[in-house]
């Protein structure tokens, strides 16, 4: 994997301010995002720790010097790995695609996890309301298992995940090149006692 | 008897009030701060607890349509996917009238008028949030949301202004972790009081930060000491019971949340009392490790 930090300023002038100071003057960190199926690194986290409150996005690295936002952006995602060049060979690298697709596209503030069994649930103390659906799901387990199947084009995968207070099970159809061609969710259980993100 | 009652109750209030909690507001103070305390409503009327606390019916698991997308992008904090409508002066005259609803909207309105705080209502970068005296208030978030948001950005501004920001160049590790999580506890009881009377506006509440499930522990967290005041000292005012009240439940349950995983950090999920533990452990380190 090549590695080379895009240039600082143009970092910045995605973010806009008051963050992109942040960029400039150190308080902010780059770190290099691994994405299934590309060589090079396109894709950098970027996040800033010196705050009450932490805040972290992605950005994308284009073949032509551009750098642009892509938390919360599932088109620029599409656009980049569409200009960038991606290929997909096994179901495990699919399903790595997708999950970092997922964690990069989120909304900021949006907690958003892949589980493979209800175990992997991180639970707080909730209200009787939350209890009580808490309990409903565990006395009615859902299906948690990841599923990749290769289709002609490339893969249809699903997986559960943890969006916020709900759990949910999303299904992706992708082509080997990286291209998402469709995508759903339905929604398992809501109102769930799990943490909050601020 | 009645009065061996009170004398009591008024013990444990200020046993109460007198614990050795790091905090910068040991009660709802802020007022006083910024207005004659006459003149004011305490934040604490506004936390009355409401008629009924008990859990609702418990939704089953949902077996919902499966819809298209991937729920995930979420529609608040972060380049603006979902104008709300109003821009411009309507935004922020919308937003001002929304606080004017409430004691702790009014209460931040009077922080923004004393240390003329300068407020961003539609910004257009990631989240909202207070940075160096200034509010950045992103331009998704519903009018009532906004609202509510700013009541918690307020707290954090005036904390800023009055030079009462923790400080972890100076405080041990300890103390830097309590008082930062106070101020954000102090920020989140004031979200949580103007909730009820946003909410009753009819405005849109996208982005309000806290939702009916906390609030729920709120008042339940404050119903519990209310009826414990109340047996030690059934004289007790409305005021002495809902100041004492709030106190409790911030110091208490609300601060909770900051250790316990309710609350965690949007980047790496965990729980603030470790993010600002590395905070401190960052600016602490031994030089050369």
């Amino acid at each position: 994997m090549t590695m080379r930090e895009p240039p600082l300023t143009k970092v910045a002038a995605a973010l806009g301010e008051p963050l992109g100071a942040q960029v400039l003057d150190g308080q902010a960190h780059l770190a290099p995002v691994a994405v299934a199926g590309i060589q090079e690194t396109v894709v950098w986290r970027v996040r800033g720790e010196s705050g009450p409150h932490p805040w972290q996005v992605y950005v994308g690295a284009w073949p032509g010097g551009s750098i642009r936002l892509l938390t919360a952006d599932q088109d620029a995602w599409a656009d980049l790995v569409g200009t960038t060049g991606v290929r997909l060979t096994n179901a495990s690298q699919a399903q790595s695609f997708v999950e970092t697709f997922l964690e990069v596209t989120r909304g900021a503030m949006v907690i958003v996890r892949a589980v493979t069994s209800l175990d992997d649930i991180r639970w707080r103390p909730g209200s009787t309301e939350e209890e009580n659906a808490k309990t409903a799901l565990l006395a009615d387990p859902p299906p948690t298992t990841p599923t990749v199947e290769p289709t002609a084009d490339g893969f249809h995968i699903e997986l559960t995940l943890v969006v916020d207070q709900r759990l949910q099970r999303n299904s992706f159809d992708l082509t080997s090149a990286g291209e998402i061609t469709r995508t759903s969710f339905r929604v398992l259980a809501e109102h769930l006692p799990l943490p909050v993100a601020r | 008897m009645l009065s061996l009652q009170r004398a009591a109750g008024n013990r444990a209030i200020a046993r109460l009030l007198s614990r050795g909690v790091v905090q910068r507001h040991p009660g709802p103070t802020d007022n006083v701060e910024v207005q004659d305390e006459t003149t004011t409503a305490s934040p604490a009327e506004e936390t009355a607890v409401p008629a009924s606390t008990e859990a609702q019916a418990a939704p089953s698991t949902t077996d919902a349509p499966s819809q298209p997308g991937t729920g995930t992008t979420g529609t608040t904090g972060i380049t603006g996917k979902t104008p709300t409508g109003l821009t411009g002066d309507a935004r922020h005259k919308a937003i001002y009238d929304a606080l004017g609803a409430s004691a702790t909207g009014m209460w931040a309105q009077r922080i923004i008028t004393k240390w003329s705080i300068p407020i961003d209502y539609e910004f257009g970068g990631r989240g909202s949030f207070h940075q160096g005296g200034k509010i950045f208030l992103n331009k998704t978030l519903g009018i009532g949301g906004a609202a509510i948001t700013l009541m918690h950005e307020a707290q954090h501004a005036d904390t800023y202004k009055s030079g009462k920001q923790a400080d972890r160049t100076k405080l041990a590790r300890a103390e830097y972790i309590t008082h930062s999580i106070a101020d954000e506890a102090e920020a989140v009881v004031r979200q949580i009081e103007g909730l009820a009377v946003t909410e009753s506006l009819g405005a849109d509440m996208t982005g309000a930060g806290v939702g009916d499930d906390l609030k729920l522990r709120y008042t339940n967290a404050f119903a519990a000491k209310r009826e414990e005041l109340l047996k030690a000292d059934p004289e007790m005012s409305t005021a002495q019971i809902n100041t004492a009240c709030r106190t409790a439940t911030r110091d208490g349950e609300v601060t909770k949340w900051f250790y316990d995983g309710t609350f965690v950090t949007s980047t790496d999920l965990n729980t603030y009392a470790i993010y600002y533990g590395r905070q401190w452990d960052e600016v602490n380190k031994t030089p050369g490790k």
